[in-house]
């Protein structure tokens, strides 16, 4: 009953999304890459959230709170703070994008710096980034097939399944059915969370709202402040702040999140979901809520399997239809953004690292659905490999996504600043993130707890500063990619 | 070269200084809460850390909105 009812929604979400999608539209490299440009409030609303409201706030932001309590109300301030970065950084990207038909992440700096090769450099980051964070959506995807089907196979097995479908979604459809399945799959969520939320204290066998916090205060208190549940340096305050700085400075950084930013219709578009999008997020507080109760419900959980403590509670505890309707919305939330990161990642390594090479392979759709295949088959191999909690997974993600941010910001703000200069941060702050042996004296000079994106992230802008003060400014024309007209000419050499 | 290069010149360039209400969100989701971590509980058992970051979400939007509302009042909304 379950397993036909998740069928049921994934398998019709998705066909009718791509269907709709494909109706009437010719599909070129733009068209499939960025919705040709066309997507208004709404759409653009839902594919922006589509990227937020991903497997990581539903089951990562429920392991958190399982895991630590405080520490995982965190994601509330997330998408709020990115959303303000956004209200002055993405009406940027996008200018650039529309004036110059500018499809990737690579193709923007390619242009800001005159420099193809360095557009190449930070596709390659990028792209490295991007397959990180699928590693938080397929294990997510995995997870909810496995925990919510209960089939029993080796743990490769939905890992792989789940590569496929997103392979085969993403080849047929692009981003437009990405944001037309988007759209069905929030509407799901929504209901889902309520109807989990509504049933969770019954479900946890105590008589109200008020009770599950009762309940969570006597069992566990510690849960309320930071650290947390059992916490030390790694869930305290200077996590928690050097974290949340660390998510908006990256979260467009994250190539897939700048490319979405191409695909709205205007700047009134994207200012006007940059109020909404926040309001979107008040659902956490409806995840806190399931997960305290889940808290309440399964004190013995292992906690390797803390990544699963939502989708387990609603197993045990729920009606088979709630269980159904949650692995279906649930494989369509993992799904989208997978399908998105897994499109982006294919179609800026084409077009600005293979067309480098290769010139006229730059748009070839053809290569770019190869991508496709080539990278989720990484992407699942590196999931299956590893085993991490999603928060850790997602802390990694952001430090090292985060060291993009230099280049990001530095180029709609600093005329002076340089391709080298920022190459020479980044490269820095990818080895203090990647190399332990690097990131631990950094972190030592900071407060215990601070996340060693943020000491890398430090290096990473006194070097691009550094380097670029010492190195040839880009052409005028470069810069007015990222940047209005210069006001006066006070411009020193 | 774009239409609206008008528009993007430096002589349009009026400060907008209502722009800094985008870093409230910062100051209340990251520097207040070494603050907001003092206190444990509101409302008998529920965190108050919790209420805090909701009530975070709540204002950063308004505070998202507002600058919004003066820019579109200005006619500045479509500026980058």
């Amino acid at each position: 009953m379950a397993l036909a009812i998740g069928l049921v929604v994934a398998v019709g979400a998705v066909l009718g999304g791509t269907l709709l999608a494909l109706r009437g539209t010719r599909m070129d490299v733009q068209e499939w890459s960025v919705g040709g440009r066309r997507f208004g409030t709404w759409l653009f609303w839902f594919l922006l959230v589509g990227e937020t409201f991903t497997t990581f706030a539903l089951l990562g932001a429920s392991q958190g709170v399982f895991s630590t309590g405080a520490a995982g109300f965190y994601v509330l301030g997330t998408v709020v703070l990115t959303a303000s970065v956004g209200y002055f950084l993405v009406p940027r990207i996008w200018r650039a994008g529309k004036d110059r038909g500018l499809v990737t992440m690579g193709d923007f700096f390619a242009a800001r710096f005159d420099a193809p090769w360095f557009g190449a450099v930070l596709t390659v980051f990028g792209v490295i980034a991007l397959l990180l964070y699928s590693r938080v959506q397929l294990t997510g995807l995995a997870l909810i097939l496995e925990t919510l089907f209960g089939l029993d196979l080796p743990a490769i097995t939905y890992v792989a399944a789940g590569g496929l479908v997103v392979a085969l979604f993403v080849l047929v459809g692009g981003m437009r059915s990405a944001a037309f399945v988007a759209v069905v799959k929030d509407v799901l969520l929504v209901v889902v969370l309520l109807v989990v939320a509504v049933g969770a204290a019954g479900a946890a066998g105590v008589g109200g709202l008020g009770a599950v916090f009762d309940g969570v205060r006597a069992a566990h208190p510690d849960a309320a402040t930071l650290p947390g549940i059992g916490g030390g340096t790694a869930t305290n305050e200077w996590w928690w702040m050097s974290f949340l700085l660390l998510t908006p400075l990256g979260a467009f950084a994250l190539p897939h999140a700048f490319q979405v930013c191409f695909s709205a219709r205007d700047i009134r578009t994207i200012r006007r979901n940059q109020i909404i999008q926040p309001l979107y997020s008040l659902f956490y507080v409806l995840i806190v809520v399931i997960a305290m109760a889940a808290l309440l419900a399964l004190p013995d959980l292992p906690a390797a399997q803390a990544n699963g403590s939502l989708l387990l509670f609603v197993r045990e505890f729920y009606p088979a239809w709630v269980v159904g309707l949650l692995a279906g919305s649930g494989v369509l939330v993992a799904l989208v953004p997978t399908a998105v990161l897994m499109l982006t990642s294919a179609s800026m390594f084409t077009s600005n690292v293979l067309g480098l090479a290769r010139p006229h392979l730059k748009s070839s759709l053809t290569a770019t659905r190869a991508g496709v295949v080539a990278f989720t088959v990484v992407a699942v191999f590196f999931t299956a490999l590893q085993s991490d909690t999603l928060l850790t997974i997602m802390t990694g993600v952001y430090s090292a996504v985060g060291q993009l941010a230099p280049a990001l910001f530095l180029s709609v703000l600093w005329r002076r600043v340089t391709a080298v200069g920022l190459t020479v941060g980044a490269v820095a702050g990818g080895l203090i993130v990647a190399v332990p042996a690097l990131g631990a004296p950094a972190q030592a000079l900071f407060p215990a707890g601070t996340v060693v994106g943020l000491p890398a992230l430090v290096v990473n802008l006194v070097l691009a500063v550094g380097v670029s003060l010492l190195t040839a400014p880009p052409s005028d024309a470069a810069v007015a990619v990222g940047m209005s007209p210069a006001p006066a000419p006070a411009r020193s050499a | 070269m774009p239409d609206d290069e008008v528009q993007r010149g430096p002589v349009t360039r009026t400060p907008r200084h209502h722009w800094w209400l985008l870093a409230l969100p910062f100051l209340w989701c990251i520097a207040a809460v070494p603050f907001v971590n003092q206190k444990a509980y509101v409302w008998g058992s529920v965190p108050f850390l919790l209420v805090w970051m909701t009530a975070g979400v709540l204002v950063g939007s308004a505070a998202i909105g507002v600058v919004f509302a003066i820019d579109s009042r200005r006619g500045d909304a479509e500026r980058v």
